[in-house]
């Protein structure tokens, strides 16, 4: 009995000695437990970074191997993450293609960064333009190559439009610059006319001695007035010209600004002391001047320039006889 | 320029007088007075005005001189205005400016022909 009891007494002092280790034991792991757990956060932030970037991240081994890809790197190139974390990038045709394999090779080589845009369908038939950059690395002794990319198809697209709208502006620009210049040589030649048409326009001749005439076509505007005036006068002027006809045969119709004008121009030949004779009055003529009430009785006029130029020559105590009455009269 | 360069020049019946340039004001006004005073002096029958010298016109010169002819014609003297150019006649004309019942010629030989040849009127008056 005693001894039986002994035997307990003993296990239970065994059983409580255990007791007090798992509990130093618990006291240990409990302190250890933190450090792990901090370990695995920054682990999990870590892949969470990566996934989460905007940026295509992809890892490669110097082998080739992808290690490391993210959910937007293959969602740019149009594959699954699977796919790409398949892939061995000396075996993509599309980088062979597009020079980035030379890239990739190139910052392998030299362990510097490479920079490269490219333009290229990728294996997974998607059109893209790509900003990519190389960057290899060493990790536990093994060379590895990260490839950080960007989509800037847009970009890309952009400015593309950009610079051919700038191409057809400047096209159109052109085009209007030498249309202009041609519009310019235009008027100028049609301003160069109307000069020269203002001037044959208005000739003025001497007749006979002491006589001029002036035959006046089309319509008698203030500008051609004024240009009339000027050579008339100077006409009168150096011929030396006491009498002047001016014909309007030519001028279809006269309204009270080309009366107007008319009268101005004979006035200022009258301050000359030049006796100026208005001829070629046909009827229709006369008729508008009577109606519109425009006055020329101080003026002398006759119905024909022939008319004008016997009145001009009596003006003058001249006149024109036929050979045979002077023959008569001897 | 003053009344001192004024010259009225008498030429038998006719008095002549040659008009400066760019006469003022106080020239026209004078030349004027110097006119009738050698016509009242001399009895003249005519007046020549020679405006070839003139290079432009007012319209105080213009009036003085439609008004001078008028005072002639009362004294008993006809005027004939000679040889204006043609750049003062188209700036009168245009300006409105008349020389009143004054006869003109072109130049100073017309002016002469037509007082000696045509005593009762001008050129068309026949």
């Amino acid at each position: 009995m005693s001894n039986e009891r002994k035997t307990k007494k003993k296990l239970i002092e065994e059983l409580e000695g255990l007791r007090g280790k798992i509990t130093e034991l618990e006291g240990a792991m409990s302190e250890e437990e933190p450090m792990l757990r901090r370990e695995q956060d920054l682990i999990e932030l870590n892949r969470m970074m990566i996934s989460a970037s905007t940026f295509g991240i992809i890892v490669y081994k110097a082998s080739g191997q992808c290690v490391i890809a993210n959910e937007t790197a293959a969602k740019s190139i149009g594959a699954t993450r699977e796919q790409v974390l398949q892939q061995n990038f000396y075996h993509i045709e599309s980088w062979e293609k597009s020079g980035l394999l030379e890239a990739a090779k190139g910052a392998l080589k030299d362990g510097s960064d490479k920079k490269i845009e490219i333009h290229t369908i990728s294996t997974f038939g998607k059109d893209i333009w790509l900003g990519c950059r190389f960057t290899p690395f060493v990790y536990l002794d093994e060379q590895y190559l990260m490839l950080i990319f960007e989509n800037i198809t847009d970009r890309i697209i952009v400015s593309q439009e950009l610079q051919r709208t700038r191409d057809e502006l400047k096209e159109k620009n052109e085009k209007l610059e030498k249309e202009i210049s041609e519009g310019r040589k235009r008027e100028e030649i049609i301003r160069r006319q109307h000069q020269e048409i203002l001037e044959l326009s208005t000739p003025v001749m001497k007749i006979c001695e002491g006589v001029v005439a002036a035959p006046l076509i089309g319509t008698l505007d203030s500008q051609r007035t004024q240009q009339f005036m000027d050579v008339f006068l100077n006409a009168i002027v150096d011929n030396n010209a006491p009498v002047a006809l001016v014909d309007i045969t030519g001028v279809p119709t006269i309204d009270t600004q080309t009366g107007q004008h008319l009268i101005e121009a004979i006035s200022a030949a009258r301050l000359l002391g030049t006796e100026v004779i208005l001829t070629g009055v046909r009827p229709a003529i006369a008729q508008t001047l009577v109606h519109l009430g425009i006055d020329l009785s101080d003026l002398r006029t006759c119905s024909s320039l022939s008319a004008g130029l016997s009145m001009a020559l009596r003006t003058l105590n001249r006149e024109v006889i036929s050979r045979d009455d002077i023959q008569g009269d001897l | 320029m003053g009344a001192e360069n004024i010259s009225v020049i008498k030429m038998g019946d006719t008095l002549m007088v040659t008009v400066p340039a760019d006469p003022d004001d106080e020239t026209v006004s004078a030349l004027q007075e110097r006119i009738l005073a050698a016509m009242e002096k001399h009895e003249a029958k005519g007046l020549i005005l020679d405006l070839s010298t003139v290079e432009t016109m007012d319209s105080f010169f213009a009036r003085i001189v439609a008004e001078t002819a008028q005072m002639v014609q009362l004294m008993g003297g006809r005027t004939v205005i000679a040889g204006m150019r043609a750049s003062v006649a188209i700036t009168t004309t245009q300006l409105g400016l008349t020389l009143g019942n004054a006869m003109t010629a072109l130049d100073v030989d017309w002016a002469l022909l037509m007082l000696v040849r045509k005593p009762a009127g001008g050129i068309g008056d026949e």
